[in-house]
């Protein structure tokens, strides 16, 4: 079971533990792509002053408010009766609305649990599925090495055989990064499976009554179903939502704002934001719409058990402790877990080199280094091409999609027409680390703030652009690595 | 700056206790019994240091979970790449025993 549990899930599971590494550091993406961003936040007449830009505010929207203190707020909302999430800024010293037109970090960002606008949830289920699927591969890899699981902890034999080293690189990758593993695992799961075990709960566990089941188990699902929120009423204004917040909890640091069924009767506000020196400290007042009453405060020390669940599910998925230096160690821990499903496959592949030369082992082995080496390759492809395509084109993020997807296919269909399979994970790192290379020069198209751009710097768009270079460095490391090992093969 | 300091201080304990017995990496804080080797004592006093120090700088369960995630981080490091790349690995061994005080002497524990 743990093999096939493995060999069946790998591949999407190590995409998604690739993209997911990348993902740790969205919030330093969305700054180093947009400079927007890049730009010290506005003074805001009044919290209400931006959102007088939007002609017609939807039912459901998310307001954000500027992030420490850079960039203009936005808004966001699923396009009626679309799963098509849109975004908008709110550029209010010039008094006009800039749509959104980079989505690098967040294709990455969606990419990561396979959720796509033009497949909706359905991917995301299904990634779910594929990662219950890692998490028994994991359970049934533990109960097989139980009994050795120390004694092979430490046991890497880089001198002997492939076969040898895929497996030492494998048993110790994965029971260092077991506690990782399982953590990302179950709430991973959890997280891409809530919103269909919240839809099929519905009926037999809550009566088909939504109200009531959003009353129970809301914190675990981010969009509730459609509700009837009665007829439309004067709403009150986002700073009076946000002083009966600050009222109800004092120490709420208001992030964002969402208005669900606005202006209407039964509609709310919920003011969003973390609480001053809480871990996981996610909070959320939920302020009625048509009076400003308090109706809800979802805080550590209020909430009930499954706003608990929801808030460690979330926070420990997100990293919501330790700052950059909790993401760097996780960046380590995920890229081991990369290093774990590939070794397993290559396990699977070494034993069974002799007997089975079909086209199954050859579609695995072609396809374990066209998607393990494409994967950066096509994160680099999209990064490249965010900077090489004009920011306000209006096929601009199209470009960036398409970019990732032809790289990632490009890469696939090289690892499928080459034999040696040593070759193409060298040949394709090697195209990533260079593609990475150049993004701290090609940015400069679009930024000055960069390392290589002559305006003043901005520390977060430097600190991406280095790490941009470290993970080249790694890459042509790695590259040549394989490349001299797979060479060395080739002659024996 | 105690940022460096607690990766220093896991990164050494590490390194000694995998010095001391690589065979038995880690054991000292996975086994119940009292750390059988120096390295290990070393890594365990280390280890609760690099606790005490990201608890007062983050309260609550995120120590626990910043020392977990160092543990297996640096752990991971030293049974791959330290019988490839050794002068790597104990080099940086040797940078964070020359860090550590000084770190310390610059005021890295609050």
């Amino acid at each position: 079971m743990h093999t096939w549990a493995g060999v069946i899930t790998s591949l999407i599971v190590y995409v998604m533990f690739a993209l997911g590494s990348v993902v740790l550091f969205y919030d330093p993406l969305t700054v180093w792509e947009e400079p927007l961003l890049q730009a010290p936040a506005p003074a805001l007449a009044s919290l209400d002053a931006p959102l007088a830009l939007v002609e017609s505010l939807p039912e459901d929207f998310y307001y954000y408010l500027p992030h420490d203190g850079f960039g203009p707020p936005k808004i966001g909302y699923f396009l009626p009766g679309t799963s098509d999430w849109r975004k908008w800024w709110l550029d209010v010293e010039h008094g006009r609305l800039v749509p959104q037109r980079e989505l690098a970090a967040g294709y990455l960002y969606d990419l990561h649990y396979l959720w796509y606008n033009a497949t909706g949830y359905w991917l995301q289920y299904g990634a779910g599925v594929l990662v219950f699927g890692f998490l028994s591969a994991i359970v049934t890899g533990v109960l097989i090495h139980l009994a050795s699981l120390l004694r092979q902890l430490n046991r890497f034999r880089p001198e002997r055989g492939a076969r040898a080293v895929w497996s030492d690189l494998h048993k110790v990758a994965g029971v260092f990064g077991l506690p990782f593993q399982l953590v990302y695992a179950l709430t991973g799961t959890l997280m891409a499976l809530s919103p269909l075990l919240f839809q099929l709960s519905l009926g037999p566990v809550f009566g088909g009554d939504v109200a009531r089941a959003m009353e129970v188990a809301g914190p675990l699902i981010d969009d509730p179903p459609p509700l009837d929120y009665g007829a439309i009423v004067t709403p009150i204004s986002f700073e009076r939502a946000a002083a009966s917040a600050r009222a109800a909890e004092p120490r709420l640091m208001i992030e964002s704002f969402v208005a669900r069924g606005y202006p209407r009767e039964r509609g709310s506000i919920d003011v969003r934001g973390m609480l001053a020196g809480e871990p996981f400290g996610d909070a959320l007042v939920r302020v009625r719409l048509r009076d400003g009453v308090v109706q809800e405060v979802s805080t550590p020390d209020r909430e009930r058990s499954v706003g608990a669940v929801a808030r460690f599910i979330h926070g420990l998925h997100t990293v919501e402790y330790g700052g950059m230096p909790a993401r760097v160690l996780m960046l380590l821990l995920a890229l081991g877990t990369c290093a774990t499903i590939v070794t397993g496959n290559l396990i699977w592949l070494e034993r069974r080199r002799r007997e089975q030369t079909g086209l199954g082992h050859l579609l695995l082995a072609r396809l374990t280094s066209g998607v393990g080496a494409g994967t950066p390759v096509a994160v680099a492809a999209l990064l490249l091409a965010s900077r090489l395509s004009p920011l306000d084109a209006p096929t601009h993020m199209r470009d960036e999609l398409l970019a990732m997807l032809v790289a990632f296919a490009a890469s696939i269909a090289v690892a499928l027409s080459t034999r040696h399979t040593g070759r193409t994970w060298a040949g394709l790192l090697g195209c990533a680390a260079l593609l990475l290379a150049a993004l701290p020069l090609v940015a400069t198209s679009h930024s000055q703030a960069g390392l290589l751009g002559g305006g003043p710097t901005i520390e977060t768009v430097r600190a991406v652009e280095c790490g941009f270079l470290c993970a080249s460095a790694l890459l042509l490391v790695s590259a040549l690595g394989i490349g001299i090992a797979a060479r060395k093969a080739a002659q024996r | 700056m105690s940022v460096a300091l607690f990766a220093a201080l896991l990164y050494l304990g590490v390194a000694l206790q995998y010095a001391a017995d690589p065979t038995s990496a880690l054991g000292a804080l996975a086994s119940r019994r009292p750390p059988r080797s120096v390295g290990g004592a070393i890594l365990l006093m280390l280890t609760v240091a690099a606790f005490a120090l990201w608890h007062q700088r983050e309260p609550g369960p995120a120590a626990l979970l910043m020392v977990i995630a160092g543990l297996a981080a640096f752990g991971t490091v030293f049974a791959l790449v330290a019988p490839v790349l050794p002068r790597l690995t104990w080099g940086l061994a040797g940078l964070s025993l020359v860090a550590i005080p000084i770190l310390l002497s610059l005021g890295a524990w609050p």
